[in-house]
């Protein structure tokens, strides 16, 4: 297999590097020294630089961005597609929610928590769950994404909790790339339809504008077959009609000059075919909704001095309801035992950064988030069982400094102490030695520490003691990673990035079981490890073609019985090659992902994977028109993801061969 | 003896034609004009100086046909110009013409008492330090550039500069009054020092309908055309690069130069020198002739629909 992979990046190498050489540039004299160099040497095109080469080797971190293009060409669907091409990372899904692991940490249970996701610099992760969606759930249509930008490794000593394993920097376009109206439909399997209408614009006076609004329905694969239920009182193990996925979402955007207003709105209301929490099996009635928006103001100012300042004052609100449906019978009493949960959180910070003495760059921060609503409620048509509205409150301050210690060497050294109501103060640093001998040679080595604080689900969430209890003793836990990093241009189109990393992990949070009374409960657990290695060649030509492989190893276990973690394949490979197929007409997006089995909650294995997924966009059939078709899981390969604590499926079975068809078409 | 007889019969008989030969020869030497040597040192073999140096040879050889020319090139190889400045210091030029700094300065330390005439130099104040010096500089004036960003981009408002105080306030004060008049907002966005660039790319996509690209040293540079024509590109921001070779990378649009009406104006600079006028008497100049170039893949990304003669009227085109 990793053969096949290889060849095909070789033959991709060859036949874009061979067009590149026809196109190089004869080398640069310069022998005109002196100011008028600047007028006569040639430069590098942008057209075929990698965007952001200079963020991710300066960054104390490794770090991936994918562009809107890389979105458009392999035709993602979901944010979840998005983070499955990268190294290190990989998803989970239950029917219900994706569910993101990195580094070989994918927890059952955990709605992912231990990684941070920020859209334009404002913190998604609501206040009640600290949770993030990455399916249909996630806040913005991929549409609005200029690019994502992917930290790995803890950034607690600038982001505070839930920057654990990384941070997802989502920034979203300017109502400049639109310059006009722009709307999309999409159809696909399983009766998906999804429709967009945008509206961009600057204005000659400054003033820069992006509406749009999104809608997606789907009826979901139809019949479901599970053979834990497979029984003629559960419909032979068929849910009929209960995966139906439906969102709408709106996204505002302002700016002038300094300022910018940002404020978006998310909903989407998702069927359980599942039956998890032994509901009812086959009820329609089991679902969920998650809705969430914000308003973010934000100021960004640079002073005559260099001062950079910066100021964000904002307010979010979340909703989730989940409705699941038990039968309190015999004789049958179908009851919708009812989850209403609402987060309202406000929050400023302002950081300022200044450099000082030529070779540091210095950066003071401050951060407040007030919770006003951490409501949580389970109740049903006879009782109500859990009626929590704790009060937990954050603030936080930080300090950075990028230290210049040779031309060559950067240290990079940051500390950040973050006060919460609920347990107490932790405090988080980070030091990056960034050392670059060559301007093609990077070299990183890196410590961090990050935390993650208990949530108000994890300290307070019970059904009444029915299966679960609360527990408020909970410390937050703590993961040190150590990594090394070297990142390499090889040549002007292909550069490489290989690093090796070792996270310590105390006080896991996780679900389990008190053998005492048998209920379920979230407490501070064994410590965990990981080992691990990710190796990426990536190239990019001027006649558009682009490739990428990854490997990687990650051998993640319970530090005290040494057992491996469940949901972490030990091995990923992931190609991904664009190319044009018709000249400036027709382009291809072919996507290879092979994992590793997975271990399940039962112990048993998923089977290894192998999935491919093409795409193709034509450009240029009609000005303004892009049309774009993808067939994903091309081979129609059976695969499995393990189930979680709360199903009675060890593993569940994905989707074989779907389709999607989309039109875009700016006005 | 015997043979001694006959040669100098023979010498006799050829005498006459030997007196008027000589005589032939006297007159032929008193020429009409003197025979000027004159040193053509060039910092490059570019393109662009080959062209300067043809369109300063045309000019010449109209009024001084006989002007003896040494055209010297110096190479980015230290040694090699070593060795050409070598060469060059056994001859004793009457007047020199040199083409960009490192040729200039050389040129000038070597032969400060000889009347240059200079260009393809940024820097006017290597014009200034000689009395022997003259000649036309590259930078076109502030309000040459705003016309023709007016005329290029008729709806940008918000020009922004990138530049060292240190190094152009001179400038920037000038293109800030020059702004004005061409009713343009100017915000100038002081970059002290390599590491403060990020954020001030930052603030021209937050500001400017265009980023304005003028010579500064600490802006621009090998080290930063990367991320200044990414950053611009990214965001959507017209850059007026500082040459067709920054428009070639990605930057929407330059001004360039008429190369061989820069030699044009450079020879008639050396013409009046040779016949007589002192250098201290021929101000420097700025390029009489003004082109332009433009990217059609920028604009493009851009989403800008350029008026169609400003298509047609540039030099060059980048598709």
């Amino acid at each position: 297999m990793k053969k096949r992979i290889l060849s095909l990046l070789s033959l991709a190498t060859i036949v874009c590097g061979q067009t590149d050489l026809v196109q190089a540039e004869a080398e640069p004299d310069f022998g005109a020294s002196a100011e008028e160099e600047l007028l006569f040497q040639d430069i590098p095109s942008v057209y075929s630089a990698s965007k952001y080469e200079q963020k991710v080797s300066q960054a104390p971190a490794r770090v991936s961005i994918v562009t809107q293009e890389e979105i458009q060409r392999y035709g993602y669907r979901t944010f979840a597609d998005i983070l499955r091409s990268l190294p290190g990372f990989y998803i989970s899904y239950d029917n219900n929610y994706s569910y993101v692991g990195v580094r070989g940490f994918g927890m059952p249970g955990d709605y992912n928590t231990r990684i941070l996701m920020l859209v334009d610099g404002h913190r998604l992760n609501d206040n009640i769950f600290d949770s993030v969606y990455v399916d249909t759930a996630f806040v913005l249509d991929l549409d609005l994404i200029d690019r994502v930008e992917v930290v790995r490794g803890p950034s607690s000593s600038l982001y505070g909790s839930n920057a654990f394993f990384g941070i997802i920097n989502v920034i979203t376009k300017k109502g400049r790339d639109l310059d006009g109206i722009e709307s999309s439909i999409t159809a696909g399997s399983h009766q998906s339809y999804q429709g967009r209408l945008s509206y961009g614009k600057r204005y000659q006076n400054g003033l820069e504008l992006l509406l749009s609004g999104s809608y997606y329905d789907s009826q979901g694969r139809t019949n479901l077959y599970y053979q834990e239920f497979d029984d003629p009182a559960t419909n032979h193990g068929v849910a009929e009609e209960a995966d139906d996925d439906r969102f709408d979402q709106l996204f505002f955007r302002m700016s002038y000059g300094d300022l910018s207003l940002e404020a978006l709105y998310a909903d989407r209301e998702k069927g359980i075919p599942t039956a998890p929490w032994e509901v009812e099996f086959n009820n329609t009635g089991t679902r969920t909704w998650d809705t969430h928006w914000f308003v973010d103001l934000r100021y960004q100012h640079l002073h005559e001095s260099g001062t950079e300042i910066a100021a964000r004052l904002f307010f979010d609100r979340y909703d989730y309801d989940g409705d699941y449906v038990y039968d309190y019978g015999p004789p049958s009493d179908l009851v919708t035992i009812k989850d209403r949960d609402v987060g309202e959180w406000w929050g400023s910070e302002v950081h300022v950064s200044r450099h000082f003495f030529s070779d540091h760059r210095l950066t003071l921060g401050g951060e407040y988030r007030g919770s006003l609503t951490q409501e949580q409620k389970t109740y049903d048509a006879y009782d109500l069982w859990l009626d929590s509205n704790p009060e937990i409150n954050v603030w936080a301050l930080f300090i950075q400094d990028e230290w210049a210690l040779l031309d060559t060497l950067l240290l990079n050294v940051g500390l950040r102490h973050d006060q919460y109501d609920s347990f107490g103060a932790s405090t988080n640093p980070r030091l990056a030695l960034i050392y670059s001998p060559l301007a093609e040679t990077t070299l990183k080595l890196l410590y961090g520490r990050a935390f993650r604080a208990p949530t108000v689900y994890e300290l307070y969430y019970h059904d009444g003691y029915t299966t679960a209890k609360p527990n408020t003793q909970i410390d937050p836990e703590t993961i040190d990673s150590f990594e090394l990093v070297w990142e390499q241009q090889l040549n002007r189109n292909v550069r490489s990035a290989v690093s090796l990393y070792h996270n310590e992990i105390k006080h896991l949070i996780a679900y389990t079981v008190d053998p005492d009374d048998g209920l379920f409960y979230f407490d501070n657990q064994n410590a965990a490890q990981a080992y691990g290695t990710e190796f990426s060649i990536e190239g990019k030509w001027d006649n558009g073609c682009l490739a990428n492989l990854s490997y990687t190893y990650q051998d993640a276990e319970n530090k005290d019985t040494g057992e491996r973690l469940v949901n972490s394949p030990l091995h990923m490979v992931k190609l991904n090659i664009m190319a044009p197929v018709v000249t400036n007409i027709l382009d291809g997006g072919l996507e290879l992902q092979y994992e590793s089995g997975r271990k399940t909650v039962s112990g048993a294995e998923t089977d290894e994977t192998l999935l491919t997924n093409l795409v193709l966009v034509s450009k240029g059939w009609l000005k303004g028109m892009t049309v774009s078709t993808g067939v994903y899981n091309l081979f129609d390969v059976a695969y499995d993801f393990p189930g979680s604590e709360e199903h009675a499926q060890d593993m569940l079975r994905q989707d074989g061969r779907t389709f999607q068809l989309k039109i875009n078409y700016l006005f | 003896m015997k043979r001694l007889f006959p040669l100098l019969r023979n010498t006799l008989r050829l005498l006459p034609l030997i007196l008027v030969l000589s005589a032939a020869s006297l007159v032929s030497e008193v020429p009409a004009r003197p025979q000027p040597l004159i040193l053509i040192v060039s910092s490059s073999q570019l393109p662009p100086y080959q062209q300067v140096v043809q369109g300063f040879n045309n000019s010449l050889k109209q009024r001084f046909p006989e002007a003896l020319i040494n055209t010297f090139f110096l190479d980015h190889d230290l040694m090699k110009t070593q060795a050409t400045l070598l060469q060059i210091k056994t001859r004793h030029p009457d007047t020199l013409f040199t083409l960009g700094t490192k040729a200039t300065q050389e040129m000038q330390a070597m032969f400060p008492d000889r009347p240059q005439v200079v260009t393809m130099i940024l820097d006017g104040q290597l014009l200034e330090h000689s009395q022997q010096s003259t000649g036309v500089v590259l930078n076109f004036p502030p309000k040459v550039h705003f016309d023709w960003l007016r005329r290029l981009l008729p709806e940008a408002k918000r020009v922004c500069l990138l530049y060292n105080p240190a190094e152009n306030a001179p400038l920037f004060a000038e293109l800030e009054k020059a702004a004005k008049n061409s009713q343009l907002e100017l915000y100038g966005i002081p970059v002290e020092r390599l590491a403060q660039l990020p954020a001030a790319l930052k603030s021209v996509s937050r500001h400017g309908d265009i980023l304005l690209g003028l010579p500064d040293k600490t802006v621009y540079s090998s080290k930063t055309a990367k991320a200044i024509l990414l950053s611009t590109f990214r965001n959507r921001i017209p850059f007026a690069g500082l040459s067709r070779y920054w428009v070639k990378a990605g930057a929407l649009y330059a001004l360039d130069w008429d190369y061989l009406d820069l030699g044009r104006q450079c020879g008639e600079m050396m013409v009046q020198i040779l016949e007589g006028t002192a250098v201290a008497d021929i101000a420097p100049a700025i390029p009489a002739a003004v082109r332009y170039v433009i990217n059609m893949k920028t604009a493009e990304h851009l989403r800008l629909t350029l008026d169609p003669s400003v298509v047609q009227e540039a030099t060059e085109v980048f598709q």
